[in-house]
C-alpha cells in the first residue's frame, strides 16, 4: 500500500514539475460534431498501453536472479527496440523485419513517461479528429501519418541513422496537425501550473473591476489550440534544424519525425468525412 | 379675447391637457363669435362620444366650409361606423412596427392633410444622388418640421416632411413621421402612397417595406401585402435582415404559413442567406420536421456565415446528426479520394519494402499500389459511398422507400447517415457485401505485392538483426 502511495506521489510530483512552466493539453473543450464514441483513439491507447505493460515494461523495469546475482533485463529491452523499432540502416539493408518495423515502431514506447505523454496528447487531440473522420478512416490516417513521420525523418537528413526510433509521437504529431487544420479556433484544456497560479490574481482583478464571477481555481487552463500546437511545432522545429545541420539527434529525441508527422497531417483530407470536407472547402471550420 | 384665440386655447385644452369640458366651453365661445370656423366644429365633434351628435357637428362644419376635405372624410367614416361592422380580422393585433402608431386612433379632425399633401417627386429612383444644396434643404426642412411638431402643429409638420420626401423619396425619418401621422389621422391612402412611392423608387430602407407590409395587413389588403412580400423576396440585392424581420412580423401575427412561404420564396431567389435558412429551419423544427430542419441548418452552415450567425448555426447543429447532401452521396470523386488515401498507405509500404528507393519499387509493387486503389475503392463503395452516380444505378440500386413515421424517431442514430431519406438509388445489400469482401481480398493481395520482400524475409524466420 505504502509502495503504491509512494509511486502515486512520485507520479504526481513529476507531473506537477513537468507542467509547471509549459502547458500539457489533457482534453479538448470543444463540442464534437458527430458524437461518435472515439473507439479508434481508445483502441490505440489500449494497444499502446498493453504492449508497454505486458511486453516492454517487464524488461525495462524487471530483474532476473542468476544465482546470487540479480541481473537487469535491459539487454532484452534493447533487443526488442532494435528489432521492432524503425531503423533506417536495417531498412536500407533489408534486415530485421524490414518494412513491417514502420508499424511495430508506432506501438512501442521507451519508458512510462514516453507512453504517458503520447497517450495524453492522443486523447486530447485524437478524439475530435476521429469524430471528423470516422473511426476506421482515422485509424488509416493515424498509420499513414506514423509511416510518413518515419520516412520523413529519414528523408530530411542526409546521414544514415543507425539508431532505432520507437514511439507513436510521429503519428500523434500528424493527429495534432490535423486538429489544427480542421479546428483552428478550438480551445484545449491544459495542465499548466503557471497558468493556474496566474489565474488567481487575474480572477481577483476581474472580480474587483468587472464584477463578474470568474472562478479563482481550476485544475486546467483553457488555451487556444493553435497556441499550444504552435508551441509544440516550435519546440520540434528548432531542434530539427539542429539535427539537419549536425546530423545528430538532439537529446535522443527524433524531432524530425515529429516535424514530418506534423507535415503529414495534410493527408487528413483524404480521410475526413465527405460532408465535412465540402464544408471545409467552403471556408468553414468544422 | 377674439374667436381665434378662444379656438386656439380650446384646441390646446383638448389636445395637450385632455380637458374636454374646458375645451368644449372655449370652442363654443369661439363658435358664437365665428360660426364659420369649420375647424372649431370639427374639434367640438371630438369632445363628444355620441356618434349622432358627432355627425351633427361634422355636418355643421361642412355647412361652414363645404370644401373641407377633412370634414368630408370624417363624415364618411362616421357614416361607415354607423353601418353594421365587417367581421373582425382573424389574426390578433400585431406588434406595432417601428413606424406606425397603434392601429386604432379616434378620429382626429384635422383639416389639412389630404391627398393633396403629397407632392410630385423630384427624382424617380433612390439611386440618383442628392445634391449638397438639397441636403442642406432637407436638414432645414426637418428642423422646421420638428419645431412644428413640438408646437403641436402636425399639419404643417406633415407638409414639410412630405416636402422632404419630394426630394428624397425614402428619407427614413421624414417617411416615418409623415406616414405615421397621416395614418394616425386616418389618411391611410396618403400614408400608403408615400410608402409605395418609396418602394417604387427602389428604396433599400428595410423599415419602409416593413411599415408598408404592416399598413397592408392592418388595412386587410391581402393583395398589396402579397405584392410587398414578393418585392422583398425578390430584391436584386438580398437584404437578409429585412427578410428575417418580415418573417418575424408574420410569426408575431401567428401566421407561420405566410412566414414559411415568404422565406421559401426569398431563398429561391437568394439561396445563400444563412439567417433566413436558420429561420426556416426553426419553423420546420417547430412543426416537428427535424430532418428538414437539420438540412436547412446544414445549408446555412455551408454558406460560410461568420460571427454570431455562425455561432448560432453551430449551436443549433449541435443537437442534430449531420446529414449528407445528394451531391456528397452521389459523388464518385469523394469516394475515389478515400481510395487514394488508402493507396497512399500502400505506396509508403512499398517504398520502405524497396529499401527507401522509390525508383526500385518495380512493376510488382506498383501493381500492388494499383490493386490497393481498386480494393480501397470497392471497400469505400461498399461502406460509406453506396449511392454513387451512376454506379449505384448500374449495379441494380433502388431508391429506398420513404420512411414510415410509425417506425420510430425521424433521425437515425449518430453515424447512420446512410439511413436518412434520399432520392438517390442505393446499392443492394448483397452487392455491397460482395464489393466489400472483394475489396478486402484485393487489399490483402495488394499488401502481399507491395511487401513481398519483407514478407519473404519474415517467412524465412531469420534471426532479427542486433547491433552486437
Amino acid at each position: 500500500m505504502c509502495l503504491l502511495a509512494a509511486i502515486l506521489a512520485y507520479f504526481l510530483l513529476i507531473l506537477f514539475l513537468s507542467t509547471l512552466l509549459f502547458p500539457m493539453p489533457v482534453n479538448d473543450s470543444g463540442v464534437v460534431r458527430y458524437r461518435t464514441i472515439p473507439w479508434a483513439t481508445l483502441l490505440l491507447i489500449m494497444i499502446n498501453t498493453a504492449i508497454f505493460v505486458l511486453w516492454i515494461a517487464p524488461d525495462l523495469y524487471g530483474q532476473q536472479e542468476q544465482g546470487i546475482i540479480i541481473q537487469p533485463l535491459f539487454e532484452d529491452y534493447v533487443g526488442k527496440v532494435n528489432t521492432y523499432g524503425f531503423n533506417e540502416q536495417t531498412l536500407r539493408q533489408g534486415e530485421g523485419i524490414a518494412a513491417l518495423a514502420t508499424f511495430t515502431s508506432l506501438f512501442m514506447h521507451a519508458d512510462f513517461w514516453h507512453l504517458f505523454g503520447n497517450m495524453i496528447y492522443l486523447w486530447a487531440f485524437g478524439r475530435r479528429v476521429e469524430d471528423a473522420c470516422g473511426s476506421s478512416r482515422f485509424l488509416l490516417f493515424y498509420l499513414l501519418a506514423g509511416m510518413m513521420s518515419n520516412v520523413g525523418s529519414v528523408l530530411l537528413t542526409s546521414k544514415t541513422d543507425t539508431l532505432p526510433s520507437i514511439g507513436a509521437s510521429g503519428a500523434i504529431s500528424g493527429v495534432m496537425g490535423a486538429y489544427l487544420l480542421l479546428f483552428p479556433g478550438a480551445w484545449v484544456n491544459c495542465l499548466w501550473g503557471l497558468g493556474t497560479i496566474l489565474r488567481i490574481p487575474y480572477a481577483a482583478i476581474r472580480k474587483l473591476f468587472a464584477g463578474d464571477e470568474y472562478k479563482f481555481w481550476r485544475w486546467t487552463v483553457p488555451l487556444p489550440a493553435w497556441l499550444v500546437l504552435i508551441w509544440f511545432v516550435a519546440r520540434s522545429f528548432l531542434p530539427s534544424l539542429e539535427t539537419i545541420r549536425s546530423d545528430e539527434e538532439i537529446q535522443g529525441i527524433n524531432h524530425l519525425a515529429h516535424l514530418a508527422g506534423f507535415l503529414a497531417s495534410l493527408t487528413v483530407f483524404f480521410f475526413v468525412r465527405k460532408d465535412l470536407l465540402l464544408r471545409y472547402l467552403h471556408g468553414r471550420s468544422l | 379675447m377674439d374667436a381665434q384665440e378662444l379656438y386656439r386655447q380650446g384646441v390646446t385644452a383638448i389636445r395637450e391637457q385632455n380637458d374636454l369640458a374646458r375645451g368644449r366651453d372655449l370652442l363654443v365661445q369661439a363658435l358664437k363669435l365665428d360660426p364659420h370656423n369649420d375647424m372649431a366644429w370639427l374639434w367640438l365633434a371630438r369632445t363628444t362620444s355620441d356618434p349622432a351628435r358627432r355627425l351633427e357637428l361634422v355636418e355643421r362644419a361642412l355647412r361652414a366650409n363645404p370644401a373641407s376635405e377633412a370634414a368630408r372624410k370624417l363624415r364618411a367614416e362616421l357614416l361607415a361606423e354607423q353601418r353594421p361592422a365587417p367581421p373582425p380580422v382573424a389574426t390578433p393585433e400585431p406588434t406595432p412596427s417601428a413606424v406606425l402608431p397603434p392601429a386604432w386612433t379616434p378620429p382626429t379632425p384635422v383639416a389639412q392633410p389630404t391627398s393633396s399633401v403629397i407632392r410630385p417627386l423630384q427624382r424617380k429612383t433612390v439611386d440618383e444622388p442628392v445634391t449638397p444644396a438639397e441636403k442642406e434643404r432637407i436638414a432645414h426642412l426637418m428642423d422646421r418640421a420638428e419645431i412644428y411638431r413640438e408646437a403641436g402643429d402636425i399639419e404643417d409638420a406633415i407638409a414639410l416632411w412630405v416636402e422632404v420626401l419630394a426630394i428624397r423619396v425614402d428619407h427614413e425619418q421624414a417617411l416615418r413621421n409623415a406616414a405615421g401621422h397621416l395614418w394616425k389621422l386616418r389618411y391611410w391612402h396618403d400614408a400608403q402612397e408615400l410608402m409605395q412611392r418609396a418602394i417604387d423608387a427602389g428604396t433599400r430602407v428595410p423599415t419602409v417595406y416593413l411599415t408598408a407590409i404592416d399598413m397592408a395587413e392592418r388595412q386587410n389588403d391581402g393583395i398589396w401585402a402579397r405584392e410587398l412580400r414578393e418585392r422583398v423576396a425578390t430584391l436584386p440585392v438580398a437584404d437578409e435582415q429585412l427578410v428575417v424581420k418580415v418573417a418575424d412580423y408574420y410569426l408575431a401575427r401567428h401566421q407561420p404559413s405566410v412566414a414559411h412561404g415568404f422565406l421559401e420564396r426569398a431563398l429561391e431567389v437568394h439561396p445563400h442567406m444563412p439567417a433566413a435558412l436558420v429561420k426556416l429551419g426553426d419553423l420546420r423544427q417547430e412543426s416537428g420536421d427535424r430532418v428538414e430542419a437539420s438540412r436547412l441548418y446544414e445549408r446555412a452552415a455551408r454558406t460560410g456565415a461568420r460571427g454570431e450567425t455562425r455561432k448560432e448555426i453551430d449551436k443549433k447543429l449541435g443537437s442534430y446528426v449531420p446529414v449528407l447532401t445528394d451531391r456528397e452521396r452521389g459523388s464518385v470523386w469523394l469516394a475515389v479520394r478515400e481510395a487514394v488515401g488508402i493507396a497512399g498507405l500502400y505506396v509508403l509500404l512499398g517504398w520502405q519494402d524497396a529499401r527507401l528507393d522509390l525508383l526500385a519499387l518495380g512493376p510488382r509493387r506498383w501493381l500492388g499500389v494499383l490493386v490497393s486503389l481498386l480494393g480501397g475503392y470497392l471497400v469505400v463503395t461498399a461502406t460509406s459511398s453506396p449511392q454513387q452516380r451512376p454506379l449505384a444505378g448500374w449495379l441494380g440500386g433502388a431508391v429506398p422507400p420513404p420512411r414510415n413515421p410509425a417506425d420510430g424517431p425521424a433521425l437515425p442514430a449518430p453515424g447512420r447517415a446512410l439511413e436518412e431519406p434520399t432520392a438517390l438509388p442505393m446499392l443492394p445489400s448483397s452487392v455491397r457485401y460482395g464489393l466489400g469482401v472483394a475489396g478486402v481480398v484485393l487489399l490483402g493481395l495488394a499488401g502481399a505485392l507491395v511487401l513481398y520482400y519483407t514478407l519473404g524475409w519474415v517467412g524465412d524466420n531469420r534471426p532479427p538483426y542486433l547491433p552486437w
